[in-house]
């Protein structure tokens, strides 16, 4: 066989193997239906564009703000690009991408995550990063985020981290191979179950070190130069919350409060305030004190927003013919999957 | 750097074009960098120790040759004056002198290994001693153990030996014995190579042959197909049962021995077939370690086709020379005169053969196991021997029966068994409590619960059909490889070529047990 | 003779090179001057990184326990809450291990015999020269363990072993 037809052969061969191994990869990456944290980010881009306010960090600000609230009662364009256990750096780079696609008037940054000062989970690390589209901030994040048990190699083709799934496949593998539904709601991840909180919490455990991670603290520095190069208000916050495994220590609120004192910025510390915005622990929680479901969410979104528009001026944009038919469609979205899980 | 990492493939993929793309005089060049840079990614230290083989071998070689050319030019110079018998005895002190020189290289290599490998092993031996007169415990230092040490130091001292017996001639370019005893693909687990094999294909220029490089292409992928789709899987079931044996008794002790045999053999040709596969995709040939092993009738048909060139170096270096020496010689005579020439003339042979196996033992790890489990190997090969007569007897009453192809089955199974019954000492570490589940195959009855039991080990159904599938491709390809070689063939079907190529590299990618979510594993071998 | 002074001078200079160049392993700088940390409670001994399956079937009910899953549903953090003591308990697919244990009482002591009520004067003894101390606190490290003595007027009021938190 002459050469030229071996290398014919060649090239279609690789090709049908490249399609053959790109079908595989999208059959064995996670879909998150079942524990959806691990979708989110990935949601971000087919409504990015048009946001006065981002919210980054971790599950307490994807679990406390609701978007679809803010711009019921305010007239406040928002997106929650938040995900599970997100670290600060992971927070940073989400934001510099961010920035590529739009220019809020604020960043609002929930500071538990400035606890964690080294990189923590692979599986953690794979729910905020494999929904990132590919560009240097990715890059740049996977950097920083990995553990020593990961490779670069496995964020660029997913198939080498996840094929052991090959196995494990279930329907939802083939039925949301090339295309899957929002989990969330403009990053809202609705919870609408009650477990209420048996008995308030006094304290959480001892630690050995009380000082936030210098190396977090410079990437909250770096993400206030962020926000300032593009004319985004840093807005800090702290979700309230009563467990003893998320304690917010007393240490850690000094800290915080001391540098936004230096820093001049807002720092909202919602845990006691909790009584002031309504929120009860009885009613307003799905994970018995942890997090806040929807109907406390709800409540500290009405009370945050409020802030938002009288504090930084976060303007009412329901005169807006455009932005109100785009939130028309969310809110419509927002209010037929609460009816469907209350059901539930 | 594993065979089995990222590093390492990103590292072949820059070799093979710059190994080509070079000018052919260098090509011997790029190896060596590319083998010292292999070997740096175990530790800079590890280097230290290597560095020293090669010195102390050029150094111990060139001496040797320079005292054999002394010796020729002496006679030469001399020869009228000497007479027979002067130049017989010249020549035979001569050959003494070269002989305490190859000593001396021998020895301060062999002590290297024997120090960094058996100190912690005869430490603890000294210490249950001095336990038991009460006199405490010595620390065991934590020495540095080379990666690939037993394997470049008896491949180098097979080198000085053979520049000894004027096999092979001695390295005058230093740079050159480097390379030999560091190239790295047979660093992690061989084959050990002999000096006059491979020394002139590192040397010699290469031009690029496609079809060679695409045979040596689909040599490794074959490898990495046995190493990461079979072995690695069935490790994980393997890291179970060893990590509590007295819970795992009876029937899982053979399931064990079965898995271990699969495994161990998937894991060893896989990463040799690596290794042979590298080679030729540079333009080099070397010599096959493995020769379908499960399908040997006997003990020793089984060594003359598992791990090959270890078989040969100990029969070359120790079992000969050993049966030859001249205190072998004067047993050998004594005990014909004592014994009678029957037994007498076995006296010598299976001293021999003890010791080989003993020392046999010993390479494959500091321990008691693998001591007795060269032990166990010889006594085998022995009392098979001594049986000859037996089935010499059986052969001639059944000649149909004995020359059938359901007794060549019975006898592959029994040895397969047999070999994997011993080799069970490597999993187990612990000769008594080897011994005990050797027992409990006869003494506990749970094979009932084997089947639920087998998927508690951290493997599922869909990996035993995966092992069993895989067993199945391994078996199909050996026996389709011994008619007629199968990539030769392959080569006239490119289509059918790519079909088969590309199948087996999506099994890899999809199927191996490697990354996070496995337990990542060493070649078993890499330790040695 | 010559040929056995050969070979003895060629394997001791092979002893001394193997075990001067490099030979030894580097071990890291380990301040462990408070050696390996437990505690002994109801005659079990608790060790941070221990499994805790077999630990908690050993022990009897704790008088509480909280539970609390990681987001992302990955693990679980359980608290146990005993009489002289609360063990906190990392749980995930690799399996559930101790992580922190905290004594509440003086009925429990560590592996040095140093309980709550102790004197400062007495961690050292037992403990040897603290390695990190802001006053309020003594804590000594092995390897990534930590032995955390709060201190109050003179005193030990409160005993922690963890991991290292990063």
């Amino acid at each position: 066989m002459n050469l030229k037809k071996r290398i014919l052969i060649a090239v279609c061969a690789i090709l049908v193997i490249t399609l053959i191994l790109s079908f595989l990869q999208l059959l064995v990456v996670p879909k998150y239906r079942s524990n959806p944290e691990g979708a989110m980010i990935g949601e971000y881009y087919d409504q990015a564009g048009g946001h006065d306010v981002i919210f980054v960090g971790d599950c307490e600000v994807y679990e406390s703000i609701v978007p679809a609230t803010l711009w019921e009662e305010y007239g406040i364009s928002s997106y929650v690009r938040g995900s599970a256990q997100q670290l600060v750096w992971q927070s940073y780079y989400l934001l510099e991408e961010t920035f590529r696609y739009e220019k809020p008037r604020a960043v609002v940054f929930n500071v538990l995550a400035l606890k964690y000062g080294t990189p923590q989970s692979e599986a953690f690390n794979r729910m905020t990063l494999d929904g990132m589209k590919w560009s240097t901030s990715k890059w740049k994040a996977i950097q920083a985020s990995m553990t020593e048990e990961e490779h670069f190699l496995d964020y660029v083709f997913p198939l080498l981290r996840f094929h052991s799934r090959i196995t494990q496949l279930t329907a939802e593998d083939f039925q949301y191979a090339f295309d899957a539904p929002a989990v969330s709601q403009s990053g809202y991840l609705m919870q609408t179950n009650i477990v209420p909180m048996t008995e308030a919490e006094e304290e959480g455990r001892t630690l050995s070190d009380y000082t936030l991670p210098e190396s977090a603290m410079n990437y909250l520095e770096q993400m206030r130069l962020l926000c300032e190069k593009n004319g985004a208000e840093l807005i800090l916050m702290k979700a309230p919350t009563n467990s003893w495994a998320y304690w917010w220590y007393e240490e850690w609120e000094e800290q915080i409060c001391t540098y936004a004192e230096e820093k001049n910025l807002s720092y909202y510390n919602f845990i006691p305030l909790c009584e002031e915005i309504g929120i009860d622990w009885n009613t307003d929680t799905y994970d018995a004190g942890v997090h806040l479901n929807v109907y406390g969410a709800e409540k500290l979104s009405r009370y945050f927003g409020a802030l938002l528009q009288s504090a930084h001026h976060i303007p009412d944009r329901r005169s807006e013919a455009e932005t109100s038919a785009r939130w028309q469609e969310r809110m419509d979205a927002y209010r037929k999957q609460k009816i469907q899980l209350e059901k539930e | 750097m594993r065979f089995t990492s990222y590093e390492f493939l990103g590292f072949l993929v820059l070799l093979f074009p710059l190994y080509y793309l070079v000018p052919k005089k260098w090509q011997w060049g790029v190896l060596l960098a590319a083998s010292y840079l292999f070997y740096a990614f175990a530790g800079w230290d590890c280097i230290l120790f290597i560095l020293l083989t090669t010195l102390s071998s050029y150094g111990v070689a060139c001496w040797i040759g320079w005292r054999a050319s002394a010796e020729e030019t002496y006679l030469a110079c001399h020869r009228e004056e000497m007479d027979k018998e002067r130049r017989k005895a010249y020549k035979a002190k001569e050959k003494k002198r070269r002989f305490h020189i190859l000593l001396l290289g021998l020895v301060f290599n062999f002590g290297i290994l024997a120090v960094l490998k058996y100190t912690g092993f005869a430490m603890s031996g000294f210490n249950q001693i001095l336990n038991v007169i009460g006199q405490g415990t010595l620390e065991i230092p934590d020495l540095l153990l080379p990666m690939g040490i037993s394997f470049y130091t008896f491949q180098t001292m097979g080198y000085l030996i053979d520049v000894y017996r004027a096999k092979t001639k001695v390295e005058r370019n230093p740079a050159r014995l480097a390379l030999f005893t560091a190239f790295f693909p047979q660093l992690v687990q061989g084959p050990i190579s002999r000096h006059s094999d491979l020394a002139e294909q590192l040397y010699m220029p290469h031009s690029f042959d496609r079809k060679e490089f695409i045979f040596g292409l689909q040599r490794i992928l074959w490898g990495y197909f046995k190493k990461l789709v079979i072995a690695d899987r069935i490790l994980i079931a393997m890291k179970t049962l060893l990590a509590d044996p007295e819970e795992y008794r009876g029937g899982y002790v053979v399931m064990l021995i079965l898995l271990y045999s699969v495994e161990i053999y998937a894991d060893f040709t896989g990463g040799i077939d690596i290794t042979i596969g590298i080679a030729q995709a540079l333009g080099m040939k070397l010599r096959e370690n493995f020769n379908r092993p499960f399908s040997s009738h006997s003990t020793k048909e089984y060594w003359n086709r598992w791990h090959i060139t270890m078989g040969s170096w100990f029969t070359d270096y120790v079992f000969y020379p050993l049966s030859v020496c001249k205190p072998m010689m004067k047993l050998s005579k004594w005990s014909r005169a004592h014994l009678g020439n029957s037994l007498g003339k076995r006296v010598p042979v299976y001293l021999a053969t003890t010791v080989t196996w003993f020392l046999t033992g010993l390479w494959h790890g500091a321990g008691a196991n693998f001591i007795v489990w060269g032990l166990l190997n010889c006594l085998v090969i022995l009392v098979s021997q001594e049986l000859e007569p037996l089935y010499a007897r059986f052969r001639r009453r059944f000649p149909n029966l004995s020359s059938s192809n359901g007794y060549g089955k019975f006898m592959a199974v029994r040895t397969f068994l047999l070999m994997g019954l011993i080799r069970s000492l490597d999993c187990y570490r612990n000769v008594g409590t080897t011994f005990r589940l050797w027992g409990s195959m006869l003494t506990v009855w749970n094979w009932g619960e084997l089947p639920k039991g087998m998927l508690r080990l951290g493997l599922g159904v869909a990996d035993y059909v995966i092992i069993l599938g895989g067993c199945l491709i391994m078996a199909s390809v050996s026996v389709m490889s011994a008619k007629r070689g199968l990539r030769e063939r392959l080569y006239q079907h490119p289509v059918l070529s790519w079909v088969l190529c590309g199948g087996l590299l999506i099994a890899v990618l999809l199927l191996g047990a490697y990354g996070i979510g496995y337990d990542a594993s060493q070649f078993i071998y890499d330790q040695f | 003779m010559k040929r056995s002074w050969m070979a003895v001078f060629a394997l001791g200079l092979a002893v001394i090179l193997s075990l001067s160049l490099f030979g030894c392993r580097k071990t890291e700088d380990n301040e462990a001057s408070g050696g390996h940390f437990s505690v002994q409670y109801k005659g079990v001994t608790l060790e941070i990184g221990q499994p805790a399956e077999e630990v908690l079937k050993a022990l009897s009910d704790p008088v509480s326990k909280k539970e609390i899953g990681d987001c992302g549903g990955l693990g679980a953090q359980v608290r146990y809450d005993y009489s002289s003591l609360i063990l906190y308990v990392l749980e995930s697919k690799d399996g559930a291990v101790i992580d922190q244990i905290t004594l509440t009482d003086d009925l429990v002591a560590t592996e040095k015999g140093i309980c709550i009520g102790d004197s400062q004067d007495k961690v050292k003894e037992a403990y040897g020269n603290v390695i990190q101390s802001d006053g309020s606190r003594l804590v000594y490290t092995s390897g990534d363990n930590q032995l955390i003595f709060e201190i109050k007027d003179g005193k030990v009021s409160g005993i922690d072993l963890m991991q290292i938190t990063q």
